[in-house]
């Protein structure tokens, strides 16, 4: 899943290393986050937002949107 | 959380001591079975106690993976059934071969130790929770 983490850490000058343990997870799961090798569950997406004081979709912008609301 | 597989200290020492377990009870078993060593008795005893030791080192793993966060939970189970998949692909096959083949006896234990070598080959390849 795409994301804007590796943008938002970046410029709090964080290191994956100070965000997870902020939130609770590993670095390895931060990294694999940043490289789309994780699809995150509800719940961390909801910590990670959070975390940046952002909405889960300024973290993850829903790939399932079609630009127009109903 | 805990400080990571298979990292773990309290893991790390636990499953040491359960392949030190197991080795031994192998080691016991095979001195004690030359010209019966060791009654029957004392064997089925030592050979409950190397089963045992099987099962605390995949219950202990399972309590340091129930620990992980959702990624590394993720890819060990990847993991885990990825070697699984191997070793039963070689079971069956050495079980064939040995009944139909003329393959010479492998002794069923090897099952184990072959796991987690399996597992440690996987490991490299599966990086990824995704499908």
């Amino acid at each position: 899943m795409k994301s804007r983490l590796r943008v938002l850490r970046a410029e709090r000058g964080w290191t994956q290393e100070q965000l997870g343990t902020a939130i609770g997870v590993s670095r390895q799961a931060i990294n694999a986050l940043e490289a789309e090798r994780h699809d995150p569950s509800l719940d961390l997406a909801y910590r990670i937002a959070v975390a940046f004081g952002v909405s889960v979709e300024n973290v993850f912008p829903n790939p399932h949107h079609q630009g127009t609301k109903p | 959380m805990d400080d990571g597989w298979p990292s773990s200290r309290p893991y790390v020492i636990g499953s040491t001591l359960m392949w030190i377990l197991f080795l031994l009870a192998i080691w016991l078993l095979a001195w004690g079975s030359e010209g019966d060593r060791l009654p029957l008795a004392a064997r089925s005893a030592i050979a409950i106690v190397l089963a045992l030791a099987v099962a605390g080192q995949f219950i202990a793993a399972y309590r340091l993976i129930a620990r992980q966060d959702e990624y590394v939970r993720g890819i060990t189970a990847k993991r885990m059934i990825a070697a699984a998949g191997v070793t039963i692909t070689a079971a069956v096959f050495a079980g064939v071969a040995e009944q139909f083949l003329g393959l010479r006896d492998l002794p069923m234990w090897l099952v184990y130790p072959f796991y987690w070598g399996a597992f440690g080959m996987v490991t490299p390849f599966i990086n990824d929770t995704r499908p």
